[in-house]
């Protein structure tokens, strides 16, 4: 087992397959060698740490993507299809969708941040810039000058 | 927390899931997500992403900068979507001055630099039109001593030019012979061609309707349904018989071949075989085996020609148009198996838009379009690929050719 605590204090106690999801974690404790000691996780809030767990939990199974799989990214066809459970998982409001993307970044989880930007790319995907300011809160700071010409430049790929 | 306040390396993470579009629609959304769009990463990804489905070069290499990547995925993506929406606008249309009142058909060959009107009253005058250039010039007229059956695009000892094939008119039955006459390209000037090579001519029993021909290969079909299949460098030559037609078939109207396929046209339908697969003996007779591949198409009357195959490869993909007065143009894209696999049938099928890349005809003039027809492959009936039709006014034509180029 091995103990994870957070920046605000919090302490939890998982199996060493789940926390070795997160390859931050597995370095660190095939550095350290077996020991008791809690690991600090100072950008990880317990809130996201339980929600990244429970990812990490469900796929503690699953083979790690191997250094082949991440060289091979750049030149493979992207989608944005995402598993059923993920996309269960996933359902949040934005502020932990963006705090378990910042988690995963930080604990080196690659596959959740997949899914993370995955569904970012697919909330953005199909809407005009309006939607997109409104969907995520954006204020345009762009003034009407610069607006008019932006918008004259890519006429084509807003009406659609 | 928030989409903008996220770190640049995990917003271009989300950006390389997005499509073209959506990018461009970023950059307009605030002054922060503007300037993201201009990194090479982005694009980069894009581009790799946007070789599923759009019509690209290849790409993206060390010597494209970000912006070329842009223009080419933008150009691409507006070509994309003029071409798949339902109502496709002409990009350019170039009227030409020549007058192509009474031809029986017009051809567009040589990469679509050459136009072919070919007869006026009778099959036997070939006039070839270069559209290159505000002035277009004829290139030369050629006048053939018996009736064409058809004129195709190939290489012969190394030159690329037209194949034609006339055949007498009145002829004692089972003495049918196709005169072949090869006319190249780099000889032609105005005038009569410099060089016309008469070639061995074909001989036959039955009337020969149609041919096509593919470098030294010639397929033509005869009255009857069979085909004959003719190598004009070294004379080889066999009769191909059909076992069983394909139900519902008519008497085949037209062929297309781009070697190793060969596209059979029948009153409403398009079949596809492997030409090596046409040639399995039983009792001595060359059997036409089930097609790979079939499309069906009201009143359809198709030319095939490959898209982005480079000359001497085997083709990635087949075009078929289907022109006619009711319908109006259809256009068919049937992604084919790698040469080097040759029992599975074609992978796919998927339409993907190219207008002519010079749309002078009337038909890439006219409007509307919906998706419609069906294909089957083998037995099974595959999903209905989109094909796209542009109905046509005032169209009395045969056959149109197109390239599909950017």
């Amino acid at each position: 087992m091995v103990n994870l605590v957070t920046s605000d204090n919090e302490s939890f106690t998982v199996e060493k397959a789940v926390a070795s999801r997160s390859v931050l974690i597995k370095n660190m404790l095939e550095d350290v060698g077996e020991s008791d000691q809690p690991i600090p996780l100072p950008n990880v809030t317990a809130s996201v740490l339980k929600k990244v767990l429970e990812y990490c939990d469900h796929h503690k199974n699953e083979p790690m993507p191997t250094s082949e799989d991440l060289a091979a990214e750049d030149t493979r066809k992207r989608t944005t299809d995402i598993g059923e459970w993920d996309q269960k998982f996933i359902q949040v409001d934005q502020e932990m969708l963006f705090e378990i993307i910042l988690a995963a970044n930080y604990l080196d989880i690659k596959p959740l941040l997949d899914v993370g930007c995955k569904t970012v790319a697919n909330m953005i995907k199909g809407k005009t810039p309006e939607e997109i300011r409104k969907l995520f809160n954006i204020v345009n700071d762009f003034t009407p000058e610069e607006e008019a010409q932006i918008k004259k430049e890519n006429e084509w790929a807003e009406d659609r | 927390m928030r989409l903008y306040t996220l770190p640049d390396d995990i917003n271009l993470d989300i950006f390389k899931y997005l499509d073209v579009v959506d990018i461009f629609r970023m950059r307009m959304v605030c002054k922060h997500f503007y300037s993201l769009t201009y990194l090479r990463a982005i694009w980069q990804s894009a581009y790799v992403n946007g070789c599923k489905y759009l019509p690209l070069p290849p790409g993206p290499s060390e010597t494209q900068t970000t912006r070329d990547l842009e223009s080419i995925l933008a150009h691409s993506m507006k070509f994309y979507l003029n071409w798949t929406s339902p109502s496709p606008k002409p990009i350019r249309t170039r009227m030409s001055r020549l007058c192509l009142a009474d031809f029986t058909f017009a051809k567009f060959v040589n990469d679509g630099r050459y136009l072919l009107e070919v007869g006026d009253d009778s099959h036997d005058v070939i006039v070839c039109h270069d559209l290159e250039g505000e002035e277009h010039r004829t290139l030369f007229r050629h006048e053939l001593s018996s009736t064409l059956v058809n004129v195709c695009e190939t290489t012969f000892h190394g030159s690329r030019g037209l194949l034609t094939f006339s055949s007498e008119p009145f002829c004692p039955a089972d003495q049918y012979q196709l005169r072949l006459e090869f006319i190249s390209f780099e000889s032609a000037a105005e005038g009569p061609p410099a060089a016309v090579i008469e070639l061995a001519p074909i001989e036959s029993t039955r009337y020969i309707i149609e041919v096509a021909v593919d470098r030294s290969l010639v397929v033509g079909l005869l009255r009857g349904g069979s085909l004959i299949q003719h190598d004009i460098e070294t004379g080889e030559h066999k009769i191909l018989r059909e076992e069983t037609p394909p139900e519902s078939s008519c008497t085949a109207s037209s062929l297309a071949l781009h070697y190793p396929y060969l596209v059979i046209i029948r009153h409403n339908r398009a079949d596809l075989y492997r030409i090596d697969d046409l040639t399995q003996t039983r009792d001595g007779t060359f059997l036409v085996p089930s097609p790979l591949a079939t499309i069906q198409h009201p009143n359809a009357h198709a030319t095939m020609t490959p898209l982005f195959t480079p000359e001497g490869k085997a083709p990635s993909a087949l075009h078929l148009f289907g022109v006619s007065s009711t319908v109006g143009v259809t256009q068919w894209r049937l992604d084919l198996p790698p040469a080097d696999t040759p029992s599975t049938p074609p992978s796919s099928c998927t339409f993907a838009g190219s207008p002519s890349a010079r749309p002078t005809t009337r038909a890439l003039r006219s409007r509307r379009a919906t998706e419609t027809s069906k294909w089957t492959r083998g037995a099974a009936v595959a999903s209905s690929p989109p094909a796209i039709q542009i109905p046509l006014r005032g169209w009395c034509g045969h056959s149109i050719g197109a390239m599909g180029r950017l």
